[in-house]
């Protein structure tokens, strides 16, 4: 059993988890009540990694990590945002699951705040709700399944990610290789059985992942939507 | 509950999406207006541009001497800060909120919530989540909320549809008790004829987003301003007519039905329609005289129909005063057995012609009254 993998991907799954919340509920809510002609397209844009093979997001990553515009035009920019040298590094591992998971984290968001009736909202600013109070008192509980549903999707994913991560992050012990990497080094390595045992516990969180969704969307459910 | 009640101002039009409204009104502090209109009369865009959800193109909305909405100053304040309360159609229940939480849920305190919940009834049903409460409930929770909020301003949006006839009572009741006790200015919109005339004060009549007549529900039954206000209003014995002026001085006869040989009635003639026009014009039922009636014209006809309808019975009766009309008598159970009425039966009743009110034809509505 690598130990060592299993801690890099719950590492990698809890950061991702961590750090799309907020920007994915923030896309989310936008993308739910926006009016603005954009909200379309960066909602086609937010669904591309779910359509795109891994091993093309990867690549354009890879890219983008290493030397995107060449040595003599590589801008000061590029490194002020960081994202040169992220590649086969931990750090890049979690830039390219933000991006990946983008659209497990804020599809069932967006469901869950599309379906909050809109009388309920203006209710809430009738009886003198500023849009925050709202936001706390209305929405967020009521979006509460689509939420617990894209942090458990986004946290599932991320642990059984493996194109990206093989792309982006190569298969380096201690820095970027995850569960999943580790369960095709050890099968191609003949270790059947200790990929079996690996395999075992994605498979147990899995599960565990499903009733979590099950339980925690059911249990608030005020209104009646069901979640993916 | 506020302690200066303020009465609200409003002019209003609009033309564009979602629907054009031309309104204008004056809530007094107490008062009680009710807006009647079919579906898609602007009614609801009424309700919406008074809490602040929906921006008119131009007018204004004024509490006192305070500006909610002016399009010439350029104000337009949100919904938070208006201090409207609101009933919704639909509730606007928060579904993950108990019954008081949804009371308070702009902050009052639980006493304040638990008062207004023991006055709409449903004091017991305080800690119950909203969503497990019946639908009257519902409702309920939602005026009790839109009170406790202390509001400038109550909107109903037909409030008592889904309660039934013993709440309904009670909730009559409450309403009367507020107007009194708080004097808030208060606009309901309902389909209900008879809720309207039972708790208005003021009746505003819409169609087409644009309001057609107001006034007290008594003067606007007796007197529509055209057609369309009495269909709006319900007045069953409407027809058409010719008006002609006669020789005498304020005297002038209407044609019954639009056919030359038609028979003809004596009525006044105020000077404000011109002569041999087409008109509507109707009969209140307070016009006919069942009995004693020396200084009215005889009607006579035989009984169509005879239609229960709850403690009245509504009688159809084909005159032969004039061809193929149909005169509609509410009439007490107690009348048709005294009249011994029954379908094929004549009857011959009076009809005091100075009640009759007539208004413009099609042509012109609006543009005159009587």
């Amino acid at each position: 059993m690598d130990w060592q993998a299993i801690t890099i991907s719950l590492k990698l799954a809890a950061i991702t988890g961590l750090l799309l919340l907020p920007i994915g509920f923030a896309l989310a809510y936008w993308l739910a009540f926006s009016e603005s002609r954009a909200r379309k397209p960066v909602e086609i844009l937010t669904m591309l990694p779910l359509i795109l093979p891994p091993t093309v997001l990867g690549l354009y990553l890879l890219m983008a990590f290493s030397n995107p515009l060449g040595q003599d035009r590589q801008t000061a920019w590029w490194r002020v945002i960081g994202l040169e040298g992220l590649a086969f590094r931990f750090e890049g591992l979690v830039v390219a699951s933000l991006i990946a998971n983008l659209p497990f984290m804020v599809q069932p968001m967006v469901r869950s705040l599309a379906s909050i009736p809109q009388s309920l909202r203006e209710t809430a600013w009738t009886c003198g709700l500023s849009r925050w109070q709202t936001l706390w008192k209305v929405e967020l509980p009521l979006a509460w399944p689509g939420v617990v549903t894209g942090l458990a999707l986004t946290a599932a994913h991320t642990l059984g990610e493996f194109g990206v991560v093989l792309m982006v992050g190569g298969n380096l012990p201690g820095e970027t290789r995850t569960l999943s990497i580790a369960i095709y080094d050890r099968v191609q390595a003949f270790d059947l059985a200790g990929a079996n045992q690996m395999a075992a516990v994605l498979l147990g969180i899995s599960i565990a992942t499903l009733a979590a969704i099950l339980v925690l969307s059911r249990k608030q459910d005020w209104l009646g939507q069901r979640q993916a | 509950m506020i302690q200066t009640a303020q009465p609200i101002h409003i002019d209003l039009d609009h033309q564009g999406a979602p629907t054009r409204l031309q309104v204008s009104l004056t809530i007094r502090p107490g008062d009680l207006t009710v807006v009647l209109g079919p579906s898609g009369s602007g009614k609801t865009s009424l309700l919406r541009a008074l809490c602040g959800l929906f921006r008119p193109d131009r007018g204004f909305i004024r509490h006192g001497d305070q500006d909610w909405f002016s399009h010439e100053r350029g104000t337009h304040q949100s919904p938070q800060a208006r201090g409207v309360g609101v009933v919704f159609q639909n509730y606007g229940i928060m579904p993950h909120l108990t019954a008081l939480q949804n009371v308070c849920l702009h902050g009052a305190p639980n006493v304040i919530g638990l008062n207004w919940l023991d006055r709409v009834g449903l004091s017991a049903q305080a800690q119950q989540p909203a969503s497990t409460l019946s639908g009257g409930q519902q409702q309920r929770v939602a005026i009790a909320r839109a009170l406790a909020q202390s509001p400038h301003l109550l909107l109903l949006d037909e409030p008592f549809s889904a309660v039934d006839q013993s709440t309904r009572t009670s909730l009559y009741e409450l309403i009367a008790e507020i107007r009194i006790t708080s004097q808030i200015p208060m606009l309901m919109v309902t389909h209900n004829l008879e809720e309207a005339r039972l708790l208005a004060d003021q009746l505003l009549v819409m169609d087409e987003g644009v309001g057609l007549q107001q006034g007290d529900p008594g003067s606007i039954t007796l007197k529509p301003r055209n057609a369309r206000v009495a269909d709006i209003v319900g007045i069953q014995n409407r027809y058409k007519g010719l008006f002609m002026k006669t020789s005498l001085d304020g005297v002038a006869e209407l044609q019954w039905g639009l056919h030359a040989d038609n028979p003809r009635l004596q009525i006044a003639d105020k000077g404000r329609i011109r002569d041999q026009r087409e008109v509507d014009w109707i009969i209140p039922a307070e016009a006919v005289r069942l009995n004693n009636y020396p200084k009215s014209c005889t009607i006579r006809g035989r009984v169509g129909q005879i239609r229960q309808l709850g403690e009245t019975v509504l009688c159809l009766v084909d005159l032969d005063y004039a061809l193929r009309q149909t005169l509609h008598l509410t009439l007490s159970p107690r009348e048709i057995r005294q009249l011994n009425l029954e379908a094929g039966s004549m009857i011959e009743f009076g009809l005091d012609c100075t009640m009759i009110h007539v208004m413009p034809g099609n042509k012109s509505m609006g543009t005159a009254v009587e």
